[in-house]
């Protein structure tokens, strides 16, 4: 079709011009922190953009993980990440289930509840929830279970504070699996936990790994929050390891700082490209609805 | 009875859930509302002596000129960030999106990174940057010949580093929107403009663009609320410096350069003198500005459906 025709030299002279100087600026932040990681020496800084750093190694890598601080931070993240990941996942899985398969007064509401919440700044909820958390004892460094209330209050956070949009999200699965079955199931006699348990999530499997992976990211590098909440270097989480390297008074550990922002981001980072049709799609029902 | 049945057993489904809800977000929204109306902060809070102060914090965030200077500079810096987010998105969605373009899913795989990496680390990569001696865009900067720029310690030139940073992270969100918009655009409309002899440009100025827009609306709804937020940028660059001196009313006020009103919000509610109260009514008049503005795009958008 007309469409379809031939672009002139010019229009396809300017179209892989401007899309090449896009790509360039995306890349040009990886690259540099790339070259950087590879750097030999910790603290002398070059004074020149090197292109390809002189005797590159991966050593940064390995030794990153030596720095006590470093290897602690990264042990902290991980414990709270896939506690709060088990939390949100559990509460968030019932609720959609409800709100995808039943008919009930209070729907609307929480759908409205959704939206308000999408607005509201999280910088603002941060102080009523400092207050009450402090007022209950989850700021403080003693151990419960072994993990320090501290980060007990964290997990919580974490788990409860994105459950509506995680329920929001998890609805369209659920929403997307026949309701035939169900009702098939009703027939045979089956309880409605039955089928919940035995119809129902295993065929929304995808959707569970999905919600929980987006938990997980949300509490893997959260800092407003754990900033606020900690001040002992020792319960730290990765991203407040990093703010602390980078705002360093006596330099900047630049190979280490880099070395670990990599280690850190390429793994979270893989798994979004993955996902972010999904992402799309659960903000999308939610704004246009 | 079958109904109260059906609701009973979506109850005990939702109930953990909305326990959690209820205990982690509503109750601290609620509670927030009350600290606005006391003279709360860490120490009377300890001491148990803070004490209801009606409206008195709203009086003074009227009365506080810096507060004025902050509004106008979210404002510029929202307007800012959208306006460049949402056409910079759109061009690159349109160049991506015709047909004979090669490799067109790599390039598209890299201009989404920005959006992909978490944000926290590219801020702080940005952060390492703009660093004035060791960074990576004064190097760049001095081996074409040029000199170095003062990214973090002069005014002007901190809040270009914040934007450059937020245009940079925002942009995919706002591509990969627009190509949905593209795709739903049906092909009839654009061939039967081209059968009455359209041209490339009236096509993409008359036709793709209004059409385009109008699915984008609620992205954009969605834009504005983010950036007029945006804590984690400056607060991670810049965290609102350098201390600059604004003419306010025609008194000299010393302010910081790239401090926006929720980055004040934090600050007044986490640094010393702390006043969570101050911050918390500053923070729910954002809140409530913000739902208005969205409350009427809704009553406006239904209006032009109709």
């Amino acid at each position: 079709m007309a469409l379809k025709q031939k672009p002139s030299w010019f229009e396809v002279f300017y179209t892989y011009f401007f899309l090449i100087i896009g790509c360039v600026v995306v890349l040009f932040p990886i690259y540099w922190i790339f070259t950087t990681s590879l750097r030999p020496f910790d603290i002398l800084a070059t004074p020149t953009l090197e292109l390809w750093p002189k005797g590159a190694t991966f050593s940064n890598y390995i030794n990153i993980f030596k720095d006590p601080y470093f290897y602690s931070a990264f042990t902290n993240s991980v414990k709270i990440s896939l506690l709060a990941t088990a939390l949100g996942v559990l509460l968030a899985t019932a609720a959609a289930y409800a709100f995808s398969r039943f008919e009930f007064p209070g729907k609307k509401p929480f759908y409205y509840y959704y939206i308000v919440s999408q607005m509201f700044p999280s910088v603002v909820g941060l102080i009523p929830l400092f207050v009450i958390f402090l007022r209950v004892g989850l700021l403080s460094e003693k151990a419960f279970l072994g993990i320090p209330l501290v980060h007990w209050g964290l997990i919580i956070a974490y788990g409860a504070g994105g459950l509506a949009f995680s329920v929001w999200n998890m609805k369209g699965f659920f929403d997307a699996i026949p309701k035939e079955l169900d009702e098939a199931a009703m027939i045979d006699g089956a309880s409605s936990w039955t089928i919940f348990w035995k119809v129902t999530l295993p065929l929304a499997k995808p959707g569970i790994a999905i919600t929980a992976l987006f938990i997980f990211m949300g509490a893997w590098l959260e800092f407003v929050m754990a900033m606020t909440f900690m001040s002992n270097p020792k319960l730290y989480t990765l991203p407040l390891w990093i703010n602390l390297s980078i705002t360093n008074p006596f330099g900047i550990p630049w190979a280490k700082f880099a070395a670990a922002s990599l280690i850190i981001a390429v793994p979270v980072t893989v798994l979004f490209l993955f996902l972010q049709r999904f992402l799309l799609s659960g903000l999308l029902r939610g704004a246009i609805k | 009875m079958k109904k109260v049945k059906e609701w009973l057993t979506a109850y005990a489904f939702i109930a953990p859930a909305m326990a959690a809800i209820l205990l982690i977000s509503v109750y601290p929204l609620f509670f927030g509302v009350s600290i606005a109306f006391t003279d709360m902060n860490l120490f009377n809070f300890l001491s148990k002596e803070y004490k209801f102060v009606g409206l008195e914090n709203f009086v003074q965030l009227l009365h506080d000129p810096e507060i004025w200077v902050l509004t106008y500079r979210t404002i510029l810096w929202t307007v800012i960030n959208v306006f460049l987010h949402v056409s910079l998105g759109i061009a690159f969605a349109m160049l991506l999106f015709k047909p004979w373009i090669k490799l067109k899913p790599f390039i598209r795989l890299i201009l989404i990174l920005p959006w992909a990496i978490p944000a926290f680390i590219s801020i702080q990569v940005w952060h390492a940057m703009f660093n004035e001696q060791f960074g990576a865009l004064n190097q760049l900067l001095q081996m074409v010949g040029l000199n170095p720029i003062p990214w973090l310690s002069n005014p002007v030139w901190a809040f270009v580093a914040v934007v450059m940073t937020n245009v940079w992270l925002g942009v995919p969100f706002m591509m990969m929107i627009a190509l949905g918009g593209l795709n739903s655009i049906p092909e009839e409309i654009q061939e039967a403009a081209l059968v009455d002899g359209a041209s490339p440009w009236q096509m993409t100025r008359y036709i793709v663009l209004p059409l385009l827009l109008r699915t984008m609306v609620p992205a954009i709804v969605l834009g504005v609320i983010w950036t007029f937020n945006k804590f984690d940028v400056i607060y991670l660059i810049t965290n609102g410096g350098p201390q600059t001196v604004i003419n306010v009313f025609g008194e000299p006020r010393a302010i910081r350069a790239t401090e926006i009103l929720i980055t004040k919000v934090y600050r007044t509610a986490f640094t010393y003198p702390n006043s969570w109260s101050y911050a918390s009514a500053i923070g729910y008049v954002i809140f409530l500005v913000l739902l208005a503005l969205s409350l009427l795009n809704m009553q406006i958008q239904r209006f032009v459906k109709e």
